[in-house]
């Protein structure tokens, strides 16, 4: 029943549809992850991204639709499945009073590398992904980081066909995070296709071929970060008033440009604009109406704009 | 079954790391011992005329084995719970390799203990008429016993919603069995209406078992008793242990973690 | 916010988790009876073989046995408590520097007064009198509760230094089986082997355990009262001397 696996996508999911209970957490998505791509998914909390992720690493089974991952059929053939998978989810779940060697070992040993073979990869990978001075600690000694990074080890410990990263850099500070993309990068290259699933845009910018946006258990966008933006279309001005603490003469200035925001923590008011308006026009106007403001300028929407764009809530909701 | 393996060996090694697990099973025993036959050594031999140390040893023994269950069957909820059981279904693992493997780990964990605690009990005078096939074949029964209390405690583990619904009942019900077993005193000293239970408990089945190894003698009914309870044990707890363990293995997240002050009773 | 009202909040809140904690409960309650009654059919007969009248012989044993248990909560709340960061943020509030420590004291000795009602309820329904009267019987009670109190003083100092609540548990479940054992709670002090004797004559619990006895029996009271009354204080006192030092310390 399976289709020639170096012809077929690494991930193919049509109409997936799962509940739990009254809660329909994934409602007819669609999805193809190809060879050697990294797609990332992106979505708010309860959109439906780790369950997709749990039926596709036959975690738990699918209420509808057909999910086939490295051509097999996940409801058929699991097996075969977790043969060519590896799954690293939030929550790293690795044994706390093992070292950090004991864990790679025995996943290793798990995955039918042999006791020497284990050794080995474990040592070559705490080395790769700078764990060797941790190695010899037990796992509940380790950071936030560093638990993450022994999580993503582990799941390659025999480089799988497929990867699925579920919210790998959650909670991360911003150099590990890039240490990780690193890793991720070069995983990539060296032939797995990865399944990604997280809320930072710069994250899926940075590491995917191509971003699909979901929202309550389905998909709502598709493309490159770029492309995103660009659907959504326009840009953002912000405008820093000289006394952070009163916006409204800005607020007013601004008000026929669009729909005004005023930033609670920084004071700083923004407006989306359509693409064309002419940012010196805006400083003009505001100069006009004796408005003084310290800073202005520029940008892309962020992700939680691009979200309230493409789906009415914000990433946060 | 590499897999058993390395999963039994993974729960060894948390045993050797862990204080209160060593405790409960080695040291806690070891020190009762020697507490109950200073206790009631005089009192007990007084009355049955027999020697104390060769009533309780098997008897704390049998203890120990069913303690040291209790520990499993905590760490397989923690293993339920923090979504190390997730991690391995997702994996070319077989299903029930994290429960053969824990078994598997408790059958030896119950050989070792009973070393020691033999090796303490011959300190304190406990024999072997039998001699070294009788050390052999007492450790051996005491780790098979402890395989049947494993799948006890692991399908109360896989199925309760905490840690503490797992450590209290388990430790109410083995201290209410042991107190009603001959462990501590012979059948004569219960009254009537407590005897049946105290011949039909499988505390008392497994201690008179590795006590007639130690003793020498008429062995096969004691010991057969045992291995009926031991097997009973086994195909009623093992078949629930496994439905619950397949029911809970379906998170690769831990839910809140529940305090030890709430685990404790 | 006086320290009186802060430590009643406090106790209260205790009291609350604990009536919470079903197996707190259980503890307190189902334990007791549980050990009356396993006792009474294990060694009923062995002991009216030497002449002792068991059914009188032993609650007063099972009534420190739950004292032990009913402090033995205070090491790992007290520990749970610290190590959650509920100690320190009860610091920074307008209450007693104690009031904490207090609270945890009234919760546990709360529980040992049920625990103690339902001792003396079952026994009696086993047979279990107090000969002497109404007035050593009220001794009797009051008796066991200040004894509840100083455990629960032991208990809270290895709250104060325990590490986590896995240790503390260790640190208080260990030894209190074997020091309730080698006293004369359950078996009399010459039954032990002659090496052991003077160890157990010397024990508190032993003094203690003899004077409840003595207080329910009817025995002479003169002999043992004064004794166990002098170790409960004095324990009290080192343990609340002990503590003090603690708490500048650790807080």
């Amino acid at each position: 029943m399976s289709t020639n696996p170096v012809v077929s996508p690494a991930i193919e999911i049509r109409g997936l549809v799962k509940r739990f209970g009254a809660t329909v957490a994934v409602d007819g998505l669609d999805l193809v992850v190809g060879r050697d791509e990294i797609v990332a998914v992106l979505g708010p909390n309860g959109a439906g991204k780790t369950t997709t992720i749990d039926v596709c690493s036959t975690l738990i089974p699918a209420g509808g639709g057909t999910v086939r991952v490295a051509g097999y059929d996940v409801s058929r053939e699991p097996a075969a499945v977790r043969q060519r998978i590896s799954v690293t989810g939030q929550f790293a779940a690795l044994d706390d009073e093992l070292t950090g060697t004991e864990n790679v070992e025995l996943f290793g040993r798990l995955l039918g590398l042999g006791r020497s073979e284990s050794r080995r990869r474990a040592s070559e990978l705490l080395e790769r992904f700078s764990l060797a001075d941790a190695a010899g600690r037990r796992v509940k000694t380790y950071s936030g980081g560093m638990r993450r990074r022994l999580d993503l080890a582990v799941s390659i410990v025999r480089p799988p066909e497929v990867l699925f990263l579920d919210e790998p850099t959650t909670g991360l500070d911003p150099r590990s995070r890039a240490e990780l993309w690193d890793i991720v990068r070069d995983l990539n290259e060296d032939g797995t296709s990865i399944l990604l699933t997280t809320q930072y845009l710069e994250e899926a910018d940075r590491l995917a071929h191509r971003i699909v946006v979901i929202d309550h258990g389905r998909v709502v966008a598709e493309g490159t970060a770029e492309a995103l933006k660009e659907r959504v279309g326009g840009s953002v001005i912000e405008v820093t008033p000289i006394d952070p603490a009163i916006p409204g003469p800005v607020c007013d200035a601004l008000a026929g440009l669009g729909q005004v925001v005023v930033e609670a923590e920084t004071g700083v008011v923004a407006v989306k604009v359509a693409d064309g308006v002419d940012v010196l026009a805006v400083a003009r106007s505001l100069d006009a109406a004796g408005v003084a403001v310290s800073e202005l300028g520029t940008r892309r929407p962020s992700l939680d704009e691009v979200f309230l764009a493409l789906t009415g809530t914000g990433v946060d909701a | 079954m590499i897999a058993t393996l390395a999963l039994a060996g993974r729960s060894l090694r948390r045993f050797r790391r862990s204080p209160a697990q060593i405790v409960a099973s080695i040291i806690f025993p070891g020190l009762l011992l020697v507490v109950l036959l200073a206790c009631f050594g005089e009192l007990v031999e007084e009355f049955t005329g027999a020697d104390y140390v060769s009533r309780i040893v098997p008897g704390i023994v049998a203890m120990s084995l069913a303690y040291g269950a209790v520990a499993s069957g905590v760490s397989m909820l923690e293993d339920l719970r923090d979504g190390f059981a997730g991690r391995l279904k997702v994996m070319p693992v077989a299903t029930g390799a994290l429960l053969a493997g824990r078994v598997t780990a408790d059958a030896v964990r119950g050989a070792l203990s009973t070393t020691v605690l033999t090796v303490l009990g011959f300190a304190v005078g406990f024999r072997f008429e039998t001699g070294v096939t009788g050390v052999i074949a007492f450790v051996l029964l005491a780790a098979l016993a402890t395989t049947g209390f494993s799948w006890l405690a692991l399908s109360v583990g896989t199925r309760a919603p905490g840690i503490e619904a797992v450590a209290a009942p388990l430790n109410a019900l083995f201290l209410v069995c042991l107190f009603l077993s001959e462990g501590f005193v012979p059948i004569e000293g219960y009254p009537g209406w407590a005897q049946p239970i105290v011949r039909a408990n499988p505390f008392t089945c497994i201690r008179n078992a590795l006590a007639a190894i130690a003793e020498g003698g008429s062995t096969r009914q004691p010991v057969l008793y045992a291995l009926a309870w031991i097997a009973g044990l086994t195909l009623v707890f093992a078949p629930l242990a496994i439905t619950g363990f397949r029911a809970r293995s379906r998170t690769t997240g831990p839910g809140p973690a529940p305090t030890v002050a709430e685990a404790r009773v | 916010m006086s320290p009186l009202v802060g430590t009643t909040a406090l106790a209260a809140r205790n009291l609350t988790k604990m009536r919470r904690n079903s197996a707190s409960v259980i503890g307190a309650v189902v334990f007791p009876i549980l050990f009356l009654v396993l006792f009474n059919t294990v060694l009923n007969r062995a002991m009216t073989g030497i002449g002792i009248d068991y059914v009188q012989y032993l609650p007063p044993a099972v009534t420190v046995q739950a004292m032990f248990f009913a402090a033995m909560s205070t090491a790992f709340y007290l520990t749970d408590d610290r190590a959650s960061g509920v100690f320190a943020r009860c610091r920074t509030l307008p209450i007693g520097r104690l009031s904490p420590l207090v609270a945890r004291a009234l919760a546990d000795l709360t529980r040992a007064a049920v625990s103690l009602l339902v001792v003396l309820v079952v026994s009696m329904l086993l047979g279990f009198r107090f000969r002497a009267g109404v007035l050593p019987a009220l001794g009797y009670v009051v008796l066991a509760l200040g004894f509840a109190l100083v455990l629960i003083l032991g208990c809270g100092l290895v709250g104060l230094y325990a590490k986590n609540a896995e240790t503390a548990v260790v640190l208080v479940e260990v030894p209190y089986l074997p020091v309730l054992m080698l006293s004369s709670a359950f078996v009399p002090a010459d039954r032990f082997p002659d090496w052991l004797e003077p160890v157990v004559q010397a024990s508190p619990i032993t003094k203690v355990v003899d004077a409840l006895r003595a207080l329910s029996g009817g025995g002479p009271t003169a002999s043992v009262l004064p004794t166990a009354l002098v170790w409960c204080i004095g324990l009290a006192v080192v343990f609340l001397v002990v503590g003090a030092r603690r708490m500048k310390v650790a807080t």
